[in-house]
Order: structure tokens, then C-alpha cells, then sequence
């Protein structure tokens, strides 16, 4: 019972620290706005990367996200988690990075096709780092519907509205992008026990 | 494995994944791009109708004050002239009545009693001799013998028309004692006694001192007629700009202007003014057919451009009087002005987050001295002569610009009214 009331308190400490470094990042003070990136920049980073092909694409889109926070975060209640405000904004940021990258995006690899074999054995040999990379392979089409529906929940309707597209597809890009990471992640998987044998 | 069993487990492997290690270099891309970004305060939207406000507000104070000093001066003068005048008027009355009063005794006392007043020995003579006629005088009457008669009240005496003029006159010896003294002659009548002079500049004077004669006047006609006239004198202007794109505001204009008078009917004006013009554009479409410089598309869509322009404007304007009284005239002119754009303020605002009310607004600035097109000038007005011998002009006048103004290329019109308080110089 005691832990309890001793995790309780030091939630509570953190959250005091946190609303003031919110405060001094309000008030424009660059030490805290600095610290509150580095704080969260591995949260934050983990979001970007699944919505970038390369690191600099992730930095580009992680800054965006950051300058709207802090221009922003007055829009913040303090009641509600920061995490997930802050998830919010980097997810827009990276649907605005998408959008103003749109008419460039070139590559469409429409080439799927069904892979029924041990997937779900691959997955839990991969680690985290390997998915996120496998991602960012995806064309950035089908990576912006697949992040969009499979990890943050949104709906067909929604990701639809969000990028200017038909609800048809979204569908359709969510399916191809599925086909296409676990042909890649199969592909990583053998690349990876070759390694190993080869090792 | 079906979609949603995959979708499950890379949900849960990547949902919260975090990227290991800190790029420092991240931090500084970020440093650099707040650094290009400023921060507007609340009240940065609403500067321009607070510096109208607060202009309008200083323009009124200085007004009422200017209008309240002039007129507690006016009171004063002419209290101080009422008085003058009140005082004056009482003088006149004493110094009438008095007149009257000397209008009623005969010349002849006049001298006898200023006579009197003298001590010399000729005068003490005179009185002497004055003595033995009251005393001849008075024995006459009483002997019935004389025709005298007391007609009035004053003191004169009088004689029947067998005696000579010479009844008051000394005798013989008398003119050889005062060989110059003539005959006790009634002297001509003054209109003023000697107490009745004037004090100088006190009593109005009938004719003004200060009154031309006819051929100064004709020589000063001549002279504005076929000499050049200057006036001098502050202008202030307010005017609204109308734009091919995006909305103008009230504007307001001073500077110093000359009129250079031709002739009774024409003059030519000019000088040099100064504003601060504003103008907004919220026409998305509109923006982006513009060349506005240093827009950020990557920051995202631009919804709105506000431009501050800081012009000197030097126009030059031929005006026709038509004289409507002695001190009004109605005026038309029409002329061209030159502009040169001093500096320019570029703000944008971007939309954040496709969310209307979150905008990041930038900067950008341009002080390059650029010479404009230049705009044609059309205006009808009134001029009309204070007391102070200062003119006062207003007139409307219209601005059609000639080509495209500024660095972002725009076409303008400009309608606005002008005042002008000339001074005469010649």
C-alpha cells in the first residue's frame, strides 16, 4: 500500500514538473523548450520515424511538430495527458509533411500479392527497431494510411478526410500496405537467419 | 495470420515505440527554424486600428485644445478692446461736454481769463484797464447813460454801434509800451480747449492711418497680377486606397506644400508628403497569383498578407480659382504626383494545422528606395480667407495610380480629402 502511495506521489511530481516546464515553454524561456525535446524527443521520434522513409524526413517532421507546440501550447488543458496531446500533433505534423510531399512522391509499387506463411512467427522475432524500419519501406501512401489506421485507430472516413482521398482508397492502400510490410518483414526475416547461419 | 491478428501484434510492438539516442543536431534544426518563425502578441492584429484610434484621439485633443485657447484669447482681446473702447467713449462724452461748454463762452473771455492767468506786467496792464471799463461800465448803467445791457449770463460786455472796435483797446501809450501787441482781436474759435488734445492713438481717428491710397492699390494689383505669389503651408490629408486585390484602409497623409500663384486664376502647387499605407489581402486564390516576396509555402498555406508601405509623395498640380466672394474661392485642380516607396513591411500568415484560428505569422522587410509609376490627380475644393489673413483649403481629390505600385506590383486608386493652411509668403 505504501509503494502505492509512494508511486502516486512521485506521478504527481512529475506532472508538477511538467506543467512547469509547460509554463516556462510557454513564456518563450529556450532552456526549457529545450529541455522538454529531449524529453520527449524518443516519444516523439518513434512516432516520426514510422511516418518517414529516412531519419532526416523523421528530424524534418519531429521540428514541425515541436515549433506548433510551442507556438501552441496554449492549446494544451493541463488536465489531459501531454503524451497524447503531443502524439496528436506530431501525427498532424507528419500528415501535413505528407501533404506538402504529395505531388512528389513518385514510386507506387502496386506488386502484392498474399503472404499466409508464418507471419506471426516473423513478428515476434523482430524487434521493435526492425518493424518501424520495415515501415518506413512502405511507399508513403500506403505508410500514412497503414500507421494511421493500424496504430492510432482512425477510422476509413477520417484518414479519407485527412489526406484527400476516397474512402475506396484508403481501403485499398491499407490492404496493399499490409501485403507489402509482410512481404518485407518474410524478406528481413530470411535476410536475418541468413545472417545468422552465414554467422 | 489474418489482418487484424497482424494489425494487433505491430500495434503492440510498435504503438509506443521510442527511438533510441538524442541527435543534438535535431535540436539545432529545430533552433534554427524558431529562429525564422517570430511570434505576433494579441494586440499585433488590431495595431493599425489602434494607431487610427489613438490618432483620431491626439487629432481631436489637439483640436479642441487649439479651438479653447483660441477662443479664451479671442475673449480676452476683445474684453480687453470692450474696455478700451468703454473708456475712450467716456473720454469722448467728458471731452463733448466739454467742448460744449467752450462752444458757449465767447473767444473774448477765453483770452480775458487767459489773460488773467498770465502775471506780466503788460497783462496786469490789461487788467488794469479791464478794472477801469467794468468800473466805466458799471457807472454808465447806473447813470442811464450807456445802452449796456447784460444779454446773457456770461461776462461779456457789448457796445452800441457809435463806439469803434477799439473800446477794449489800449490807448496810445499802451501801444508804445507793447509795440506789438495789436487790438484785443477775438481770436478764431478752436473747436478743442487746450485740455480737449487727444491722447495719441486712444480716440479713433476718422481716416485710417493705414488706409492705401489709389495708386498703391493699383501698383499692388498690378504687382499680384503679373507677379508670381508664393504660399507655404502644412497639409494633412486622410484618403482610402483602393486596390485590384485585397482591401485598403483609411490613411493619413502629411507634409508641406507651396503654391506658386500665377496669376488671379491659376497657380501651380507642389511640395512633398509622407504616409504610411496599409492594405490587407485575404484572397487565398489572390495570393498565391501574387508575387509577394520570401513567402514560405513549406510552413504551410498562406491566408493573409498585410503590407505596410512607407511613401513620399511629390505632386505637382495645376489649380484654377473660380472666386465665389472677396475671400472664398472654389478650386479644381489636376496634376501628377510622383511616389517613392521609402520601405515596406511584408506580414504573412500561415495556416497551421489546416485550424483557421492557428496561424504563424512572418516578417518580411524591404527598405530598397524604389520610384513608382506615379498616380494622376484630380481634385475639386474650397479656399477660404480668416481673419488672420491665412488661407484655409479643403478640397476631395481623387488618384488614379498609373501602374503597378511596390515591390508586390499592385494597382491602386486613392480617394481622400486634404487640408491646407497657407501661409503668405509673397
Amino acid at each position: 500500500m505504501r509503494a502505492v502511495t509512494d508511486l502516486l506521489y512521485a506521478v504527481d511530481i512529475e506532472e508538477k514538473d511538467l506543467y512547469k516546464l509547460l509554463d516556462s515553454c510557454r513564456k518563450g524561456d529556450r532552456n526549457s523548450q529545450d529541455r522538454l525535446y529531449r524529453d520527449f524527443y524518443a516519444y516523439s521520434m518513434g512516432i516520426c520515424l514510422r511516418y518517414s522513409r529516412t531519419r532526416e524526413e523523421a528530424i524534418e517532421i519531429l521540428n514541425d511538430g515541436y515549433v506548433k507546440i510551442f507556438f501552441k501550447l496554449d492549446l494544451y488543458s493541463p488536465g489531459l495527458s501531454f503524451k497524447g496531446w503531443l502524439r496528436k500533433v506530431m501525427i498532424n505534423s507528419a500528415i501535413d509533411y505528407y501533404r506538402r510531399n504529395e505531388k512528389h512522391y513518385h514510386s507506387l509499387d502496386i506488386s502484392h500479392g498474399q503472404y499466409e506463411s508464418s507471419t506471426e512467427t516473423i513478428l515476434d522475432h523482430l524487434s521493435e527497431q526492425e518493424i518501424v524500419a520495415a515501415i518506413q519501406l512502405l511507399p508513403p501512401s500506403y505508410r500514412m494510411v497503414f500507421n494511421l489506421y493500424v496504430i492510432e485507430g482512425y477510422k476509413h472516413e477520417e484518414i479519407a478526410n485527412q489526406l484527400n482521398i476516397s474512402v475506396g482508397t484508403t481501403k485499398s492502400n491499407l490492404s496493399i500496405a499490409r501485403n507489402k510490410l509482410k512481404k518485407i518483414l518474410i524478406s528481413e526475416q530470411g535476410e536475418r537467419l541468413k545472417q545468422e547461419k552465414n554467422g | 495470420m489474418d489482418d487484424h491478428k497482424f494489425d494487433d501484434i505491430i500495434k503492440g510492438k510498435v504503438g509506443d515505440y521510442e527511438a533510441p539516442g538524442f541527435d543534438p543536431a535535431a535540436l539545432s534544426a529545430l533552433h534554427h527554424q524558431m529562429a525564422t518563425l517570430t511570434i505576433w502578441p494579441w494586440y499585433s492584429r488590431y495595431r493599425t486600428e489602434l494607431f487610427v484610434s489613438s490618432g483620431l484621439f491626439l487629432s481631436t485633443l489637439i483640436i479642441l485644445w487649439s479651438q479653447w485657447s483660441f477662443s479664451s484669447r479671442e475673449t480676452q482681446a476683445f474684453e480687453k478692446n470692450d474696455l478700451l473702447l468703454k473708456t475712450q467713449q467716456e473720454q469722448i462724452a467728458k471731452l463733448q461736454l466739454e467742448v460744449d461748454n467752450l462752444k458757449s463762452l465767447t473767444p473774448d473771455t477765453m483770452r480775458i481769463i487767459e489773460i488773467k492767468e498770465q502775471t506780466s506786467p503788460l497783462n496786469s496792464h490789461y487788467l488794469q484797464r479791464i478794472k477801469t471799463l467794468e468800473y466805466t461800465i458799471q457807472k454808465m448803467k447806473e447813470a442811464n447813460l450807456t445802452s449796456v445791457t447784460v444779454e446773457d449770463q456770461a461776462p461779456r460786455a457789448s457796445m452800441d454801434s457809435s463806439m469803434s472796435p477799439g473800446w477794449m483797446s489800449a490807448t496810445d501809450a499802451d501801444f508804445q509800451a507793447a509795440p506789438f501787441t495789436t487790438r484785443l482781436v477775438p481770436r478764431e474759435k478752436s473747436n478743442e480747449s487746450i485740455h480737449a488734445q487727444p491722447e495719441i492713438g486712444t480716440i479713433p481717428d476718422g481716416v485710417s492711418s493705414h488706409q492705401l491710397s489709389v495708386k498703391t492699390m493699383r501698383n499692388l494689383e498690378k504687382h499680384y497680377r503679373n507677379g508670381i505669389g508664393i504660399r507655404l503651408g502644412p497639409a494633412l490629408e486622410i484618403s482610402k486606397g483602393f486596390y485590384d486585390v485585397g482591401s485598403g484602409k483609411f490613411d493619413v497623409l502629411f507634409g508641406v506644400l507651396g503654391d506658386f500663384i500665377l496669376s488671379p486664376s491659376l497657380s501651380v502647387e507642389t511640395g512633398a508628403k509622407y504616409t504610411r499605407r496599409i492594405y490587407e489581402i485575404s484572397d487565398k486564390e489572390a495570393l498565391l497569383d501574387m508575387s509577394l516576396p520570401n513567402v514560405n509555402p513549406t510552413l504551410g498555406p498562406l491566408v493573409n498578407a498585410d503590407i505596410d508601405s512607407w511613401i513620399l509623395e511629390v505632386p505637382i498640380n495645376l489649380k484654377y480659382r473660380y472666386p465665389l466672394s472677396m475671400k472664398a474661392h472654389l478650386l479644381a485642380g489636376i496634376g501628377y504626383s510622383s511616389l517613392m516607396y521609402m520601405k515596406q513591411v511584408f506580414e504573412y500568415s500561415y495556416e497551421l494545422d489546416s485550424d483557421p484560428s492557428a496561424q504563424i505569422n512572418t516578417t518580411y522587410k524591404t527598405e530598397k528606395f524604389a520610384l513608382n509609376p506615379g498616380m494622376v490627380n484630380i481634385s475639386l475644393g474650397l479656399s477660404k480667407e480668416l481673419k488672420n489673413k491665412k488661407i484655409v483649403e479643403t478640397s476631395l481629390y481623387y488618384q488614379h495610380g498609373l501602374g503597378a505600385l511596390g515591390t508586390e506590383k499592385v494597382k491602386a486608386n486613392f480617394l481622400g480629402i486634404r487640408s491646407t493652411y497657407w501661409f503668405t509668403i509673397k
